[in-house]
């Protein structure tokens, strides 16, 4: 009896949009993902529909990345962003033209973003719609994440904001995709058993957790991670698959770190003249990735080797055969213990594929290919699709857990980021007060409340407290996280008091404009 | 339909608290799991020992060497982005006064406590405590008193990170204080807060239930049956051993798993930095035997080692060569072939890395009424070296030449 793979993205990016600014270094976080994982991923689904092949993928598309993708103001700036891109591969053409391999680069890229321009055009700067296309003709499942991607255990003492970051969640993916969400990815794949109320408010069937998330819980599943469990609740949890994930991410052994791949760091941003690039940088002033690199990674001694992308390729096919075999020893070994067709969960975030991992499309297009042409051990498929076919499961309550280091919150609550908290803790009760105080609010005063819970959302992002901890970025991070407190903080005492600024309203609704319709009711 | 069990604990578990164990009597060399953390500085004790407690370098990054490998989320460029934004004027307040204590779990054996008091309320506390400190108090809310965990707190701090005993347990703190005579007196208690799980459960009762997907969950529980499964066995006297080596077989495909020598997040796929087959050992990580809910390198902690510097003395060089001239702005000018923008006053420069060889380049201007220009460059680069010479990368900022005037 063969057995299932379930390969699912999870493409998350935190709301970043600063028109206030002509260009804004963060905002490059979106451009990059687009021109590097999110174009070339559909762009893989369209040629392995029209080759006939159905992987069925589950992607998470989260709520402020969807908005981000969807805002005019964004996509504007992404198409300018392209064009000045190819406007420097350009005059690489010209640079590098007595230097072959160099040279050879440069026309790879020219043509790769020219590739990506016309994709953007085609699918007329809707990246979400055409991601949808893929749902609805079958080929993808589309799944929602919590509404600012916040660590949900982390606000569990406080329901209402838990009800609003997946109620809104919903609500939004509703606004894109035009039906109900049936699964969650839920952030950082933390789990803690008071969501459940929540999910099932909601009817989100599933969702997945790390490892140990299925194997310690209560209680012990019989199919350790080959098979989810239901909640008391009727949800099921699917847990991680250690092995896909230690092939792929691991830091020893992993596939990303091989010799022959690209390296991220030797960006024409830092190694060229700072007048030759600066008009193509991110940011005024400040050296940034252009996304133009022609090293690969060749070791650990500084000195780089030129980028050969034949030798990369081959790498990626050499990959994408090596994770088959381990997929198909693994089948192998498990039918001979289960009695079951055996379920195994292989999640990445998907910025994995193509922008930190340049050859990773191409890993996953030689994976996906050999799945669905060169065996008969495993099936691709979707959790969803899996309870459909397979709704009889154990029962028991996964364990609190996380897919972040340490397996639990220690990333997102340790002495760099633990300030945030006591802020978050105020902020939330004190928007439940506003919530309760006006059911019936006048207009003003319902913008107001309705800006009130963008601002705490916002603040709630887990993506600040990760900058803080891993340090990529911390000034920005640590003034997200004090600009919407403040801005929140201001709007409950402007309502608290009576006393109503339409002005300054009008300012920070023009820029913290994620979830136009967000009912502020839901934190009641 | 419970399972008996044919041995008190199976392999699986074995494998697992023996792992969990392991951690348990090794401390974990990342200063976030340092035991010590919670024992801070007093005053008057920190003058010979200028250490800061190990709790503040949780979480610090050592400077990075350049970096290299695949990405890393939200990185920006191979150190920390500077800050575009300009300076803020307000900042949030230090305390709100509410009074509250907030606990929370961080993980099996960690929890977080926050207390809401101003500086002022603090000193006040402070002035009465016998200590001229607080006193965080911490149990399971069923324990005895005198069993109780007591963590002396720094007079100016409003949180601690502490460590307790057992995970799956559910804990209270109270914040107080001592008054002359060790009499307690409490200012406010938090919350109870529940350790994660960092076992295999040892229940092995097994309930299956068949949830149809096109039932809405909030309809389930009427219609929703528990099943007995029809794959599992049917000889009742083969299931123990058939149980026993099924265990055996999973927890060697998963069991080994969890005794994880590295952490898999997304966090750490960018510090990748070795390809494969190399040996990677830095001084600054450590790898840990994994408690079963595993741990490891800590994700803020630099790319396997430091890349390594060229032993010795080094020197790089490298030659670009820049092409300039002028013209009437509204001519066109093609250098190699391709156009090249003017600019406004008619001049323009480009820029090539010019590397071993001949090289010819031809530059051409056209006028706007179609009056063609040419001029054809040949160039040669040949090196001698002696020693060793490396190529250097462009990061010196070459200014072109001022175009001279017609």
């Amino acid at each position: 009896m063969p057995g299932y793979l379930a390969l699912i993205l999870h493409a998350h990016l935190p709301f970043v949009r600063h028109p206030e600014h002509e260009r804004f270094l963060e905002e490059n976080w979106l451009f990059e993902a687009v021109t590097e994982t999110y174009i070339p991923l559909l762009q893989l689904l369209e040629r392995w529909r029209s080759d006939g092949l159905n992987p069925r993928l589950t992607l998470t598309l989260t709520p402020t990345l969807c908005s981000m993708l969807r805002d005019p103001f964004l996509q504007a700036r992404y198409e300018r962003h392209l064009n000045d891109l190819i406007e420097l591969a350009e005059k690489e053409l010209q640079r590098t033209n007595w230097e072959k391999p160099f040279h050879e680069l440069a026309l790879f890229y020219h043509g790769r973003l020219g590739g990506v321009r016309d994709a953007y055009a085609a699918c007329r700067r809707d990246l979400v719609g055409a991601f949808g296309e893929f749902q609805e003709s079958g080929h993808l499942e589309i799944i929602t994440s919590a509404a600012t991607h916040a660590l949900l255990p982390l606000l569990a003492d406080h329901p209402p904001s838990l009800r609003a970051q997946v109620l809104v969640a919903r609500d939004h993916y509703r606004s894109c995709f035009g039906g109900d969400p049936r699964g969650i990815w839920l952030p950082e794949c933390a789990y803690v058993d008071s969501l459940e109320g929540v999910l099932q408010e909601s009817n989100l069937r599933w969702f997945v957790t790390d490892s140990h998330g299925i194997l310690h819980a209560r209680p012990r599943p019989r199919y350790a991670t080959f098979a989810p469990i239901f909640t008391p609740n009727g949800i099921a949890a699917f847990g991680r698959d250690p092995d896909c994930s230690r092939q792929v991410w691991s830091r020893h052994s992993g596939y990303p770190g091989d010799p022959r791949y690209r390296d991220f760091y030797r960006d024409i941003g830092f190694d060229l003249d700072f007048d030759y690039v600066k008009a193509h940088l991110p940011a005024p002033g400040q050296r940034g990735f252009t996304g133009i690199k022609y090293y690969r990674i060749t070791g650990s001694s500084p000195t780089k080797e030129v980028y050969d992308r034949q030798a990369a390729t081959r790498a990626a096919d050499e990959h994408a055969r090596h994770f088959l075999d381990a997929r198909l020893a693994q089948f192998r070994r498990l039918a001979e213990i289960l009695d079951r067709p055996p379920m195994v969960v292989a999640p990445y975030d998907a910025e994995l594929f193509g922008h930190w991992w340049y050859e990773g499309p191409e890993f996953l297009d030689l994976l996906v290919r050999k799945a669905c042409c060169d065996q008969k051990v495993f099936e691709l498929t979707t959790p969803g699709e899996f309870l459909r076919r397979h709704p009889t499961n154990q029962v028991a309550t996964p364990a609190a857990s996380s897919w972040g280091e340490g397996g639990y919150w220690r990333v997102w609550l340790n002495e760099k980021n633990e300030w945030i908290y006591p802020h978050l803790r105020v902020a939330q009760e004190r928007m439940t007060e506003l919530a309760r105080r006006f059911p019936q609010p006048d207009p003003l005063s319902e913008r107001m409340l309705k800006q009130a819970a963008r601002e705490l959302l916002l603040a709630q992002a887990s993506d600040w407290p990760f900058i803080l901890r891993t340090g990529t970025s911390p000034d920005y991070a640590r003034k997200r996280v004090k600009e919407h407190l403040l801005r929140f903080t201001r709007i409950y005492e402007q309502l608290t008091a009576g006393r109503l600024d339409e002005e300054w309203l009008k300012q920070v609704e023009w820029r913290d404009n994620i979830f136009p319709d967000v009912d502020y009711r839901y934190w009641a | 339909m419970p399972l008996e069990r044919e041995q008190p604990t199976s392999p699986l578990v074995a494998r697992l608290e023996e792992a969990s164990g392991v951690a348990r009597v090794e401390p974990a060399k990342a200063p976030s799991d340092a035991v010590a953390e919670e024992s801070g500085e007093m005053p008057g004790q920190a003058a010979s020992v200028l250490k800061p407690p190990p709790i503040l370098l949780e979480g610090d990054e050592t400077s990075s060497a350049s970096k290299s490998g695949p990405g890393q989320k939200y990185a920006l460029g191979p150190w920390a982005a500077g800050v575009q934004v300009a300076h803020e004027e307000a900042a949030l307040p230090e305390a709100y006064g509410t009074g509250k204590l907030l606990l929370a779990a961080r993980d099996p054996h960690w929890l977080y406590a926050h207390w809401d008091l101003t500086p002022s309320q603090q000193r006040h506390y402070n002035a009465l405590s016998v200590d001229h400190h607080l006193v965080l108090r911490v149990s399971p809310p069923t324990v005895m008193e005198r069993s109780v965990r007591e963590v002396h707190v720094h007079p100016e701090s409003r949180h601690w990170f502490i460590h307790v005993e057992r995970a799956e347990t559910r804990y209270v703190a109270e914040l107080g204080y001592y008054r002359p005579g060790r009499e307690w007196v409490s200012i406010t208690t938090s919350p109870p807060a529940v350790t994660p799980a960092e076992t295999i459960s040892t229940d092995q009762t097994v309930r299956f239930a068949t949830v149809p997907a096109h039932v809405r969950l909030s309809q389930l529980a009427a219609l929703a049956k528990p099943t007995v499964p029809t794959e599992l066995p049917t000889s009742a006297a083969s299931l123990p051993a058939v149980e026993a080596a099924r265990e055996r077989a999973l927890a060697e495909l998963v069991g080994l798993h969890l005794v994880r020598e590295e952490w898999i997040s997304s966090a750490e796929v960018g510090e990748v930095v070795r390809g494969r087959g190399e040996q990677e050992v830095s001084g600054a990580q450590v790898v840990q035997p994994a408690p079963a809910g595993g741990e490891a390198e800590s994700v803020t902690s630099p790319l396997g080692a430091p890349e390594q510097r060229p032993r010795g003395f080094w020197f790089s060089i490298n030659a670009d060569l820049i092409l300039y001239g002028t013209t009437e702005p509204d001519a066109t000018v093609t250098v190699g072939g391709r156009p090249i923008e003017l600019r406004p006053d008619g001049t323009f420069s480009c820029r090539f890395s010019l590397p071993e060889g001949e090289h010819v380049v031809t530059l051409s201007a056209v006028s706007a009424q179609g009056d063609l220009r040419q001029a054809e460059l040949r160039f040669s680069r040949e090196t001698d070296y002696q020693g060793e010479v490396g190529v250097a990368s462009q990061d010196q900022p070459l200014e072109p030449p001022e175009a001279e005037s017609p």
